[in-house]
């Protein structure tokens, strides 16, 4: 009973942190689209500069 | 490595901004996401030394961006086969504008998936043009892959839930 407690809070721990990573993702994809639009670049820079930084947090994170 | 990203992909798609112009912008932008989470907090002016340090930290940024990308700087986007998809489809000019113009949205907000690393062009162009029919209840033939169609449409399940 008390290993499965255990798993229990290890596992919402993970999912926290995960949802967290998640967020932050998310939220600096959305400074990136800003910080685009503030300095007048197109669609297109957005779209690559959103790449560009999901293809390197994904290598990252996968290490 | 959110300045680097922008300062890259700027020049590669040759629309490059003043260093010092990104910097401002993006110090300005950080303080009000963080102003947004703690109302109390007074950012301070960008000093000198603050803006040639966030200059260094950007260009380093973009250094580190071009070695993970192995200088492999062309992105691949969806945006130009979502047009000559939609006009195949043989559509009136106003119904074909419409749903050219929703679909670049989806694509636009597909950017904050993984879609567009791990599908192709075509692939994702072919999504974002579904979601418009269906958004528009249009009846046009898309062969669509259901996957990535799911994994655009958890981004709204996401940003409601948020």
């Amino acid at each position: 009973m008390e290993v499965c407690v255990r798993e229990i809070v290890v596992h919402s721990g993970e999912e926290r942190q995960e949802k967290q990573e998640v967020a932050f993702h998310n939220e600096a994809l959305i400074l990136i689209r800003d910080l685009a639009i503030a300095l007048r670049l197109s669609q297109q820079v957005v779209a690559t500069a959103q790449v560009y930084f999901s293809k390197v947090t994904y290598s990252f994170s996968s290490l | 490595m959110a300045g680097g990203a922008v300062f890259l992909a700027g020049k590669v798609a040759e629309q490059p901004r003043h260093l010092e112009a990104l910097c401002k912008r993006y110090y300005h932008l950080s303080m009000a996401i963080k102003a947004k989470a703690n109302p109390r907090l007074q950012a301070p002016p960008l000093s000198k030394a603050m803006l040639y340090s966030l200059k260094q930290h950007i260009l380093s940024a973009e250094f580190q961006i071009l070695e993970e990308l192995a200088f492999e700087v062309e992105v691949p986007l969806p945006y130009s086969s979502i047009t000559e998809t939609c006009n195949l489809l043989g559509l009136e000019s106003a119904v074909s504008e419409k749903l050219l113009r929703i679909a670049n949205n989806f694509a636009n907000d597909s950017f904050r998936t993984v879609v567009p690393l791990c599908k192709p062009p075509q692939n994702l162009a072919n999504a974002c043009l579904f979601l418009a029919a269906r958004y528009l209840n249009l009846e046009v033939a898309i062969q669509a892959d259901q996957e990535t169609v799911q994994i655009i449409l958890q981004l709204y399940k996401t940003d409601c839930n948020n």
